[in-house]
C-alpha cells in the first residue's frame, strides 16, 4: 500500500495502529479468562491509502495536503469491530469510552439512528490523551454481523456504476437493512431469553 | 376472532352463541346496552352484533355512543323493524350492516364474515399511534427516529394493539391473531420481538403484560 504521503507521520499512525490493535486483544483476552465467548467476530484496521486519503480530500473540496488531512479528517487510521449481538456493540463502546487513557472526541450511533440509505454501525472517533500518539483521532466502527453484510454489498454499489434501475437497487438495499436489523432485534431477544432461563 | 352479541333476548343470545362459537368464533354476551358498553370499554372484539331495541341503552345509541369514543370495531345491527327509515338510522349511526328479525342464521354467519373480511381490508394500509406508523402492506413499522421491519405475525399482533390502545386483550385472543398452532410461549417471544422493535425505533409506547393478558400503553 502507498503510504508516502504521511512522510514522517507514518510511524506515529503505524504504532497507533498497532497500540489501539493491542487494546483490542486485550478486551478479546479478558472475555476469554472470564470463561465467556469471544464478543468480537471478526476485526479489522488499517491506514487509509494515499489513493483512498485523497479521493476523500478532493469530495470535501479540501486541500489535498497531508496537514489538511490530518486537521479534518478522523479515520486516517481506523479500525472495525464486527460482533454477534447488538448489546455487545455497545458493551464494546462502553469498555473504551471508560478507557482511562482515551477520550472521546464524536460519537454518531447510527444503530439507533440509521443512515438515510438503511445503514448502521455506531462510529466513534477517539484520540489518545498522553504519549506520542497524544491528539492523533482515530476511528472505531462497531456493528453486528449483519449490519457488516449489508454495508459490504451497499459499499460494492458504490463502485459499480454500471447498475441497472439503481434507484430499485437502493430501495431494495434499504428493505434489506430493514428485515436484517428486524433479525438482529429477534436474535437479540432470544439471547436475553437463554439468559434469563440460566440466572 | 372474538364477538360481541349485545342482545336482550336471552333465547336468541343463547343460540347466536352456540351458532358463531360452532363456527370456530369466541363469544361474549352482554344483554343491555350499558352491560354491552362496559364490555366493549374493558375487552377486545373482532366484530359485534348490537340489537336495536334494548333496556338501558338501545342499539342506535350505543353505537353512537363507541362511535364518537373513536371505536371503529365493524358492527352488524338487529331489529324487528324493516322500514327503510331505521335501516338508514342505524347506518348513520355507525352500523356496517343491517339485518331484520326473523332472519336465517346462515344469513348472520355470511354477514358476519363479509363484515370482518371488509374490516380487515380496511386497516390494511396504515395504523398511527403516538410516534409509530404501522405500514401494514409492507410490513414495516416506523418512527421519525427509524424504521424496521417486522413478519406477518408481528403484524397481526400489533394491529389489534394499535385497534384498541389501552385495552387488556386476553391471552386467546392475541393466539388467534398470532396464527393457528400458536402456543402461550411462543406468544411472549412475539410480545417481546414486537417489545424490542419498538424500543429500537424510540417508540413512545409498549406493549404491557398483565394477569389476564397485554396492552398498549397510552
Amino acid at each position: 500500500m502507498e503510504k508516502n504521503f504521511y512522510g514522517n507521520l507514518l510511524p506515529k499512525l503505524e504504532l497507533l495502529d498497532k497500540t489501539f490493535t493491542s487494546e483490542i486483544d486485550y478486551y478479546r483476552n479478558t472475555g476469554k479468562a472470564k470463561d465467556e465467548i469471544d464478543p468480537i467476530e471478526h476485526f479489522k484496521h488499517r491506514i487509509k491509502s494515499e489513493k483512498s486519503l485523497k479521493e476523500k480530500l478532493e469530495r470535501r473540496h479540501l486541500p489535498i495536503t497531508l496537514e489538511s488531512a490530518m486537521a479534518e479528517l478522523t479515520d486516517i487510521v481506523g479500525f472495525r469491530i464486527v460482533c454477534t449481538f447488538i448489546h455487545e456493540i455497545y458493551a464494546i463502546a462502553d469498555y473504551f469510552k471508560n478507557h482511562t487513557g482515551l477520550h472521546l472526541l464524536i460519537e454518531k450511533d447510527y444503530v439507533k439512528y440509521p443512515k438515510e440509505n438503511g445503514y448502521r454501525s455506531l462510529h466513534l472517533i477517539f484520540e489518545y490523551t498522553d504519549g506520542v500518539l497524544a491528539h492523533i483521532p482515530f476511528e472505531l466502527q462497531i456493528r453486528t454481523v449483519s449490519m457488516d453484510c449489508w454495508a459490504s454489498l451497499e459499499h460494492q454499489l458504490k463502485y459499480k456504476h454500471q447498475i441497472k434501475d439503481p434507484e430499485l437497487i437502493v430501495t431494495e438495499l434499504k428493505r434489506c437493512a430493514s428485515i436484517m436489523a428486524s433479525i438482529d432485534i429477534n436474535l437479540q431477544t432470544i439471547y436475553q431469553i437463554i439468559k434469563e432461563n440460566d440466572a | 376472532m372474538n364477538l360481541l352479541i349485545v342482545e336482550d333476548e336471552r333465547e336468541l343470545s343463547n343460540a347466536l352463541t352456540v351458532l358463531l362459537e360452532h363456527n370456530g368464533y369466541q363469544t361474549d354476551v352482554a344483554y343491555d346496552g350499558e352491560e354491552g358498553l362496559n364490555k366493549i370499554h374493558s375487552n377486545y372484539y373482532d366484530g359485534m352484533v348490537f340489537d336495536r331495541m334494548m333496556p338501558k341503552m338501545d342499539g342506535i345509541r350505543l353505537l353512537q355512543t363507541i362511535r364518537s369514543e373513536g371505536n371503529v370495531t365493524p358492527v352488524i345491527l338487529l331489529t324487528a323493524r324493516s322500514e327503510i327509515e331505521d335501516r338508514v338510522e342505524g347506518l348513520n349511526a355507525g352500523a356496517n350492516d343491517y339485518l331484520s328479525k326473523p332472519f336465517s342464521m346462515k344469513e348472520l354467519i355470511a354477514r358476519i364474515e363479509a363484515m370482518l373480511r371488509s374490516s380487515n381490508a380496511t386497516t390494511c394500509g396504515e395504523m398511527h399511534f403516538k410516534n409509530i406508523l404501522l405500514k401494514k402492506d409492507c410490513e414495516e413499522l416506523q418512527s421519525v427516529f427509524s424504521s424496521i421491519s417486522l413478519c406477518r405475525k408481528e403484524v397481526n399482533l400489533l394491529t389489534i394493539f394499535l385497534k384498541t390502545p389501552g385495552k387488556i386483550i386476553n391471552k386467546d385472543i392475541c393466539l388467534s391473531h398470532l396464527g393457528v398452532d400458536s402456543n402461550p410461549k411462543e406468544l411472549e417471544i412475539y410480545i417481546a420481538y414486537l417489545n424490542n422493535k419498538l424500543v429500537s425505533i424510540k417508540a413512545d409506547t409498549h406493549i404491557i403484560k398483565t394477569a389476564d393478558g397485554y396492552f398498549l400503553s397510552d
